[in-house]
């Protein structure tokens, strides 16, 4: 073959291969936008200016909320999360995050052990949005031999094309540029915000251990020779959440134990709800993942703890963490409108001031009448008003009575209204709240 | 493995890495390992059937080939002549058309086995032992249709010494088993091929980048294409009671553009492919929606079958003794014109008979092949009556507009013959016919039903645009080849055009997670 063609011809591959990624850019739309926030956010920060990376699954972004931890506590602690993310993927994601936060903590979460991760929807989650590099081919082999891919699952991976190449017909100029939103991989996803569930029923504790998998012992010693080796600071988390069986709860105990058998710190918070303040009844959106609510006390626990033992400054105040700043205020925009709590800080007496029960609202042609039964402990209640479930909570009144009548409701807009109780008394001079509905009554006055 | 599969793609690069690398004497032999190793990814039990098939003919073929060699020697050492060397030939001749007829014989049994065993095995049982059985092994063997006619041809023309027989057995299994064509043809002749694998093949740029291209402008055609055109079949005619007249008429054109777009990407895929390798395979399409006839049509559609036919079934019967015996009542009441006429009939009413049942068993082929077979007989025994009639309403047979009304009434024809083999039901069929004439209904077309059979507007403007640039490209190749037109073109304009195809291919194509995997409408022959 003369040199011409041969010249031509890697000409032609290499303009194709060029080509093929930039087509690949733009048709490759995350399926899920929030795993794109997620990995993707997490290359916009800055060399070494997170104190820690959070590695896991959804329990990583559903418990831990950074902009809360920033709020609050001044750390920047980074959630490289995806959906069902599974544990095979944390030694390669340590590697892959220390390429830019190499003195960062490593926190590992290990609720996730099962197969449920290696679904090939969830492996484009984490791998779709990842730079390419050697770390991710090897990830990806990894995965796919985990998975037990065959060779056009496997291509799928390497060439996400594959799957998204129909999205064609959905394009638009957001594919050309989709751009990371800044808020530091804190949660806003629908579910999170408002649903509530009782998962009481589900949740098992238990200080058994069974003996593990052969694969699984292979998975964590190989997680920890890799820290070993190249000196990781880590720490390894489990979230109280419903684990589905006693075994489970067990499987992840035994994982603690051998990881504290070589020396690695673990926090396991299965059975520690009360001290974390959580809820059962409310602070979570369904049996593995908080809300909201149960996401800032888990947050604030956290962050206590990793203050407490990991000396990380508060840099609140630190010009060259602006954009933290700036993530919190239009985070806290974002969350207005469910979260009353977060205004009330720590100040919360949920065990002295119940939630008040018979909270209902009625109307007629003149007003809502807001009605509901005296609590044990208030001196005064107060009632707050939102207009449309993305309304914001808007303070109506402080009341020593246990009725509020809201005429403005009528007059004014028609539509859904929803109200909300919180007790409150005082103590030297300090007010201190009581339990409340997150949700409130809700009631439509057309 | 599928020829739309990645892994067949990557792994048709590596061998053609190995084939151009290894030393030019073993190129043939990298070309049978690989096609072995294509022919197991199917199931590893099926080449035994392929095996027993190769080892009869090549037996049969060296047998026939030794005696007729033999012969030759015979009557140059014995220098006969006349009517002792006639007498001796014809003794020959007796034997090896036994052996022909043997071999033919086994090969079309298995084929018979192949396409009707299972049904064949349970109905017998069902009569003898009351319930149904299945007690001989089935053969599901692939690409049986078309290799068994190429062994067919092979040992025929062996026999009609048109061919020498090959002798080394492995050469011979390479001719058989070569994977570009093997599960859809095109049926190749040994003659064609043999020379060419033994031919060493030196790398050409030109010839490499013709055939991929051709074989990228086959997958265009498969992919985006024929699947798409078949999201909307599958669901028409999946959906007969649900509508009206006209989609089903929108539901055959589109059937019949499905299946010419299937069958011939297919083979551009297996050609292009082939002549990557350097071995040219023969071409099995000719532009047949261009043509003005039924008989044209068949002479540009699936044109090794047609070949074939003509080859190994019509010539013989038409030359055949017998039916000239036959035929010699009807010569002297009704003279030569008239015996002509049934010369030709007879031979192609056999031939369109065995047609239909090569595509397969069950009623709709048979009225299938009945429907073509009568329209080739009809269009041929009335050929001159049709050209006086031509003359007397003073129609320009050359005329542009009475060639555009031939084209378009030799593919509404096609549209006829495809709501035979669609539904796969005569029943089926005889409602959709009664829906055409009765309930036509043409605003469930005009005000935008289409797009609730599977095809979006988006994937409909899509398919449309594709099926034009088809209809260029078609037009564009009665001129001559397209390749070389757009390699004489400027550098940008030329890898402009190979991109556009690749990318549509890649961003069109119906493939990956969400589609079902479509294998080829005629692997299943």
């Amino acid at each position: 073959m003369k040199k011409k063609e041969v010249a031509k011809g890697i000409a032609f591959v290499v303009m194709f291969a060029v080509l093929f990624v930039l087509v690949s850019k733009v048709l490759c739309h995350p399926e899920d936008e929030r795993n794109y926030q997620w990995v993707a956010g997490f290359y916009e920060e800055p060399e070494n200016s997170l104190d820690a990376v959070y590695i896991g699954s959804s329990n990583c972004y559903s418990f831990w909320n950074p902009l809360v931890a920033w709020n609050e506590f001044g750390i920047t602690v980074y959630p490289y999360a995806t959906n069902a993310q599974p544990f095979g993927a944390a030694k390669y994601l340590i590697k892959e995050a220390r390429k830019t936060q190499p003195d960062a903590l490593y926190i590992v979460n290990i609720n996730t052990l099962g197969d449920e991760g290696l679904g090939i929807e969830n492996l484009h989650y984490l791998l779709d949005y990842m730079p390419f590099s050697l770390n991710k081919l090897q990830l990806t082999h990894h995965l796919a031999d985990m998975a037990g891919f065959d060779f056009f699952e496997r291509m799928e991976l390497y060439f996400p094309l594959i799957r998204y190449h129909d999205r064609w017909n959905d394009i638009s100029l957001e594919d050309f540029n989709y751009e990371v939103n800044g808020m530091k991989g804190a949660s806003d996803y629908s579910s999170f915000l408002c649903n509530v569930n009782d998962i009481t029923k589900g949740y098992i504790v238990t200080d058994k251990e069974v003996v593990l998998e052969e694969s699984l012992k292979e998975l964590v010693e190989d997680l920890l020779d890799y820290c070993d080796e190249e000196k990781v600071k880590v720490l390894f988390v489990t979230v109280p959440r419903c684990e589905g069986s006693e075994d489970m709860v067990a499987k992840m105990n035994a994982v603690n134990a051998l990881i504290e058998e070589r020396g690695y710190p673990t926090l396991n918070l299965n059975g520690k709800v009360e001290e974390i303040s959580l809820d059962l009844t409310k602070d979570y959106y369904n049996s593995k993942h908080t809300n909201i609510h149960g996401a800032v006390k888990f947050t604030e626990y956290l962050s206590e703890y990793l203050v407490d033992n990991y000396a990380f400054e508060d840099k609140r105040n630190d010009s060259a963490y602006i954009t933290w700043n700036q993530a919190w205020e239009q985070y806290e925009t974002i969350i207005e409108s469910e979260l009353l709590d977060l205004e009330m800080g720590q100040a919360r007496l949920t065990d002295v001031m119940n939630m008040p029960q018979n909270l209902t609202a009625n109307h007629d042609d003149v007003q809502v009448t807001v009605s509901w039964d005296p609590v044990e402990n208030a001196e005064g209640y107060l009632l707050f008003r939102k207009i449309g479930e993305d309304g914001k909570w808007e303070e109506m009144i402080d009341t020593t009575q246990c009725l509020y009548e809201d005429k403005a409701a009528i007059s004014t807009n028609a539509g859904w209204y929803y109200y909300t109780v919180v007790p409150y008394c005082e103590e030297n001079g300090e007010i201190f709240y009581g339990d409340f509905s997150y949700k409130g009554v809700e009631i439509i006055t057309f | 493995m599928s020829f739309v599969s990645l892994g067949f793609i990557v792994a048709t690069c590596l061998l053609c890495l190995i084939y151009y690398i290894i030393p030019k004497k073993f190129q043939w032999i990298v070309l049978l390992v690989g096609s072995v190793l294509f022919y197991m990814t199917y199931g590893v039990k099926r080449i035994l059937f392929i095996l027993l098939a190769s080892v009869a003919t090549y037996c049969a073929a060296r047998k026939i080939d030794k005696i007729y060699v033999y012969q030759d020697e015979h009557i140059k050492k014995n220098g006969l002549s006349g009517k002792e060397k006639q007498e001796y030939v014809l003794l020959n001749k007796k034997r090896t058309k036994k052996i022909l007829m043997l071999a033919v014989f086994f090969l079309v049994c298995m084929l018979v086995y192949s396409k009707t065993g299972n049904w064949l095995q349970k109905t017998i049982t069902g009569l003898i032992f009351g319930q149904e059985k299945s007690i001989l092994p089935l053969i599901v063997a692939l690409g049986i249709s078309y290799y068994t006619f190429s062994m067919i041809a092979y040992v025929a023309d062996v026999y009609w010494r048109k061919d020498r027989a090959e002798k080394n057995y492995f050469r011979f299994l390479l001719f058989v088993i070569y994977f570009p064509k093997i599960l859809q043809g095109p049926i190749s002749r040994h003659n064609n091929l043999a020379p060419q694998f033994k031919k060493e093949h030196y790398f050409d740029y030109k010839t490499f980048c013709f055939g991929a291209q051709l074989a990228v402008w086959g997958y265009f055609k498969k992919l985006v294409i024929a699947d798409r055109l078949f999201l909307f079949v599958g669901k028409v005619f999946g959906e007969i009671p649900n509508c009206s007249g006209a989609i089903l008429v929108v539901g055959s054109m589109f059937g019949a553009l499905q299946l010419y777009c299937d069958f011939s990407g297919c083979m551009d895929i297996v050609r292009g492919i082939s002549q990557v390798f350097g071995i040219e395979l023969e071409k099995n399409f000719e532009q047949p929606f261009f043509s003005r006839s039924v008989a044209e049509f068949w002479r540009r559609w699936h044109i090794t079958l047609g070949t074939w036919f003509k080859d190994y079934v019509y010539m013989p019967i038409v030359i055949s003794p017998t039916l000239s015996k036959a035929l010699k009542p009807i010569k002297e009441k009704w003279g030569m014109k008239v015996v002509k006429k049934v010369m030709t009939a007879i031979p192609l009413a056999i031939v369109w008979i065995l047609t239909g049942i090569w595509h397969g068993t069950g009623w709709p082929y048979v009225a299938w092949g009945i429907y073509w077979g009568g329209l080739v007989i009809v269009s041929m025994l009335l050929e001159s009556f049709y050209k006086k009639v031509l003359k007397k309403l003073k129609i320009k047979e050359e005329a542009a507009l009475w060639r555009v009304f031939q084209m378009i009434r030799t593919f509404l024809l096609f549209c006829i013959a495809r709501l035979l083999t669609i539904p796969n039901s005569l029943h089926a069929t005889a409602v959709i016919f009664k829906k055409i004439i009765c309930e036509f209904n043409i605003s469930s077309v005009l005000h935008g039903n289409l797009f609730y059979y599977g095809l979006d507007r988006l994937n409909f403007i899509v398919v449309v645009v594709a099926l034009l640039v088809l209809f260029v490209v078609s037009v564009l190749q009665t001129k001559g080849s397209v390749r070389e037109k757009i390699a004489d073109r400027n550098i940008v304009l030329r890898w402009s055009i190979y991109y556009a195809l690749l990318f549509a291919v890649i961003i069109f194509g119906i493939y990956g997670p969400g589609y079902d995997a479509s294998s080829f409408i005629y692997e299943a022959f």
